[in-house]
């Protein structure tokens, strides 16, 4: 893992809602009975129980044999879809925050012992050790076509600029998994578009030219079909009771601290 | 067939002059790349800014877009007297979870479904076309987009729901996107009260059916008796009474070793214990007249052993002082080896570990000593963790640093680390043995037990054999299992997977049954996976009866098509049309940029 990520990472965990998780061993709460401290009921030993679990001091004061029940305790899995459209490259910094933003939610989750895995928004699985290129298609479709694990944790790293409904797009990504988060990455011209005058804006995508005089009243009018389309965004993470987070594209510790942590995305450690 | 005679082709033709035109009023713009364009759109530049009138350059750009307004002309211009009827179209989303395979009067759901499906397609026209898509996640589509009706009969009888229990939105959705305006869409599911979208028909054929589940099973050798442990939970309205019949045998071949007649609770586990001979072959578990057969069958196969060879390479005092000399006795699945053959060394003194060996190094660190009373802070993400409370222990530890990851923690002084390396993996345990309370307590024979189990999930060989569907099937290689590539998991229906070059291997399994790990030399290894669901095997709430779509169920069957059927005249000038639009927009891609990049 980068060491500036390691480093930018170090006072933040990912906040984890107390929802069914599902993975391996870890500190968070699972659905059944398991290994962690929270005990829930005692039963007889049977031959093959885990050792670890006998109360050896109900056994010295009454000689019968008990095993403690306790909740399970797991380390969520974490599946990370994320947007590997050229649009998502559409600048330098927005490709870099997409990439920065990737490893961070690898890093975050294997340091709390949780299983990461990473894949193309509607694509294949990415390797989570080195950074994916930004050359797809548009992310029309978020679902990756490897099954995303049950009951897991599930991030989805996107700008969302296509101009499809984003409710069933999300809630495909949601289905079966305990909670979403949806990071919606723009860069900040994106939000705050500079007035420049006659511009020709080439499509990052699929390269379609558009020629216009980019002055206040555009820029106003485009504003507000972003806050609409971001309203969409924020409503469909609602419907499947995800958390939503607006990142303006910048560098890591910044985006940790002054966007996913005052969004609820992650806590400090 | 002159294009004067028809006002659209006269209308294609007027956009010759049109591209003449706009290759005349040529603009020269900065460029900016963006990524939402079409929220910009509504806001295209119509008048003056930047635009210069330049001279006519002949370009390839500018003869295919006249080529193509010509074929666009003469398409339009042509007779249209042929359109045809557009053929309906039906997309059936069938619901693949495993309550769908419960039975009820002799017939399961799927059963009902596929017939409910097959009847209603007969009644549509012979031309109509269908797609069949499976709930999941993804959602699976298992006929068309827009196949034949004949294709559809095989598909049908092929199909067998065993997935856990999934949201049925996703394949919702791929639905409405396959179905265009007009098409119906039907949801074959055995719950009534689904929630679904206005336009979908619900076909639920479900029933509301008592029925009991196994939750968990083992099997634990003991001699020459063998124990099966049952947990069976009932969903029922009341108590459950069913039977368990226990069978030895593999492949088709299986003997009745025990049967016992059950009554079971509703919603809370009832664990059995049934005690059968103890063999080499498998063990399967099946209980009778459930409705679901799935979560009521479950076969055990014989766990390997998976002994954990362990040498002490300590000061006798020091063993006899900390009990090591009884933990062969005391552990399940450890036996006493020498220092060069051990997954497992235990030591007081630090020294190079070798590959593939954990190696325990219990002494102080430093020369100074504290009596630590707590409150100990420890990692409970930690498997060495698990179960340690240390209530009432004095733990002596040496005052210095511990390398490694620290476990076990009084204030800022670490007492139990550990230190993993490619090579091996060498935990540590700042403790003085001559004055510490914690070999005494409860905590110590739980801590070594955690070692231990941590040890055997590192040695060779397969990490479980019988495991849930939805947990992780994990391989490691051992030495005599040859070439590392080429390795598959074969799944019962047959279905194979590649899986990655070794030595360690994992997979998701996603079919109930018996799955084979095959390497090059041949079967090195097999896992049993067991469908544990109770939402899909509660069938209490599960209902029937026919939903009619809220945006009303009609399927169009007369609509008329732009091109179906037209003429093979218009289908080829469409596709010159295309392929032309395809050449200009590849030419105008190989065009240099003019500014390059995008403004600071």
């Amino acid at each position: 893992m980068r060491p500036d990520v390691v480093a930018a990472c170090g006072p933040y965990r990912l906040v984890v809602p107390s929802t069914a998780l599902s993975g391996g061993a870890g500190d968070r709460m699972g659905r059944g009975t398991g290994a962690s401290l929270e005990f829930t009921d005692f039963r007889d030993y049977v031959a093959g129980d885990d050792l670890r679990h006998v109360d050896w001091r109900a056994y010295a004061r009454t000689d019968g044999l008990k095993v403690r029940l306790f909740r399970d305790e797991v380390a969520p899995h974490l599946d990370l879809v994320l947007d590997v459209s050229a649009s998502m490259a559409a600048t330098e910094a927005k490709a870099r925050a997409t990439q920065d933003l990737a490893a961070a939610f690898v890093h975050l989750a294997t340091r709390s012992g949780s299983r990461a895995r990473a894949f193309a928004a509607g694509g294949d699985p990415l390797p989570t050790e080195r950074p994916a290129p930004l050359v797809g298609p548009g992310a029309g479709d978020l679902l990756p076509r490897a099954a995303l694990r049950l009951r897991g944790l599930r991030v989805v790293v996107s700008d969302f600029l296509v101009p499809d409904d984003p409710v069933p797009r999300l809630r495909a990504v949601a289905a079966g998994g305990a909670h979403l988060y949806v990071v919606h990455l723009l860069d900040p011209w994106e939000l705050d578009p500079d007035l420049e005058g006659t511009t020709t804006l080439v499509d990052a995508e699929d390269g379609t030219r558009l020629d216009l005089d980019l002055v206040a009243d555009v820029a106003a009018r485009y504003r507000t079909r972003l806050r609409r389309l971001r309203d969409d965004v924020v409503r469909a993470t609602r419907a499947v009771g995800g958390t939503y987070a607006l990142v303006p594209a910048g560098d890591l510790p910044t985006m940790l601290r002054r966007a996913l942590a005052p969004q609820r995305v992650v806590e400090p450690a | 067939m002159s294009p004067f005679a028809a006002p659209l082709g006269l209308l294609g033709l007027l956009a010759v002059p049109v591209v003449f035109l706009l290759h005349r009023l040529r603009r020269r713009l900065r460029e900016r790349r963006v990524a939402g364009l079409f929220l910009f759109a509504p806001d295209t530049l119509s008048v003056g800014a930047g635009r210069t009138v330049s001279p006519l350059l002949r370009t390839a750009s500018l003869w295919l877009e006249v080529a193509a307004a010509v074929a666009l002309g003469c398409a339009l211009a042509l007779p249209s007297g042929d359109v045809a009827r557009r053929a309906p179209h039906v997309v059936v989303v069938l619901d693949d979870s495993a309550s769908m395979s419960a039975v009820a009067e002799g017939r399961a759901a799927a059963e009902r479904g596929r017939d409910a499906v097959r009847a209603r397609l007969d009644g549509l026209p012979r031309d109509a076309t269908v797609t069949l898509v499976l709930t999941g996640t993804p959602p699976v589509l298992l006929v068309g987009p827009r196949a034949a009706r004949a294709d559809v009969g095989d598909a049908l009888a092929r199909w067998r729901p065993t997935r856990g229990a999934h949201d049925p939105a996703a394949a919702l959705a791929l639905a409405a996107e396959l179905a265009e305006p007009g098409a119906g869409v039907w949801f074959v599911t055995d719950a009534d009260a689904v929630d679904v979208p206005p336009r979908v028909e619900v076909l639920a054929v479900g029933r509301a059916l008592d029925g009991a589940a196994i939750a968990g099973a083992r099997r634990f050798r003991d001699g020459d008796v063998e124990t099966v442990l049952l947990d069976v939970v009932a969903y029922a309205r009341g108590p459950f009474a069913t039977s368990v019949s226990v069978r030895v045998g593999r492949g088709d071949r299986w003997d009745e070793v025990a049967r016992r007649a059950i009554v079971v609770s509703p919603d809370r586990p009832t664990t059995l214990t049934l005690a059968v001979p103890a063999s080499d072959l498998d063990v399967r578990v099946a209980l009778d007249d459930d409705p679901l057969a799935l979560d009521g069958d479950v076969v055990l196969l014989p766990e390997p052993p998976r002994t954990v060879p362990f040498a002490l390479a300590a000061a006798p005092a020091t063993v006899a002082r900390l009990g090591l000399d009884r933990l062969d006795r005391a552990l399940d699945g450890v036996v006493a080896s020498d220092e060069a053959s051990a997954a497992l060394v235990i030591a007081d003194h630090e020294a190079p570990v070798a590959r593939g060996v954990t190696r325990v190094v219990i002494a102080p660190a430093g020369d100074e000593r504290d009596d630590w009373l707590g409150p100990f802070l420890l990692d409970r993400a930690h498997p060495l963790a698990a179960g340690l409370t240390l209530d009432g222990v004095v733990w002596t530890a040496g005052r210095g640093p511990l390398r490694g990851r620290g476990i076990v923690f009084a204030g800022e002084q670490a007492l139990l680390a550990e230190e993993t390396s490619p090579v091996g993996t060498v935990v540590r345990v700042n403790l003085d043995a001559a004055r510490a309370s914690v070999p005494a307590a409860a905590d110590w024979p739980i801590l070594w037990s955690n070692v231990v189990e941590r040890v055997r999930t590192m040695l060779p060989g397969p990490a479980a054999v019988n495991l849930k569907l939805g947990e992780t099937l994990a391989y490691r290689a051992t030495p005599g299992d040859g070439d590392l590539g080429g390795w598959r998991l074969v799944a019962p229906s047959g279905a194979s997977e590649s899986l990655g070059d070794g030595p360690w291997w994992t997979a998701e399994p996603t079919e109930v049954g018996v799955h084979r790990l095959v390497a090059p030399r041949g079967e090195l290894a097999r896992f049993s996976v067991a469908f544990v669901d109770a939402r899909e095997s509660d069938l209490r709430d599960r209902g029937e009866g026919v939903r009619p779509s809220l945006a009303g169920g009609a399927i169009a069957v007369d609509a008329p098509v732009a091109y179906a059927g037209a003429g093979a005249w218009v289908r080829g000038l469409a596709l010159a049309v295309l392929a032309l639009a395809v050449a200009d927009v590849w030419v105008l891609r190989r065009r240099p940029s003019r500014q390059g990049g995008n403004p600071a």
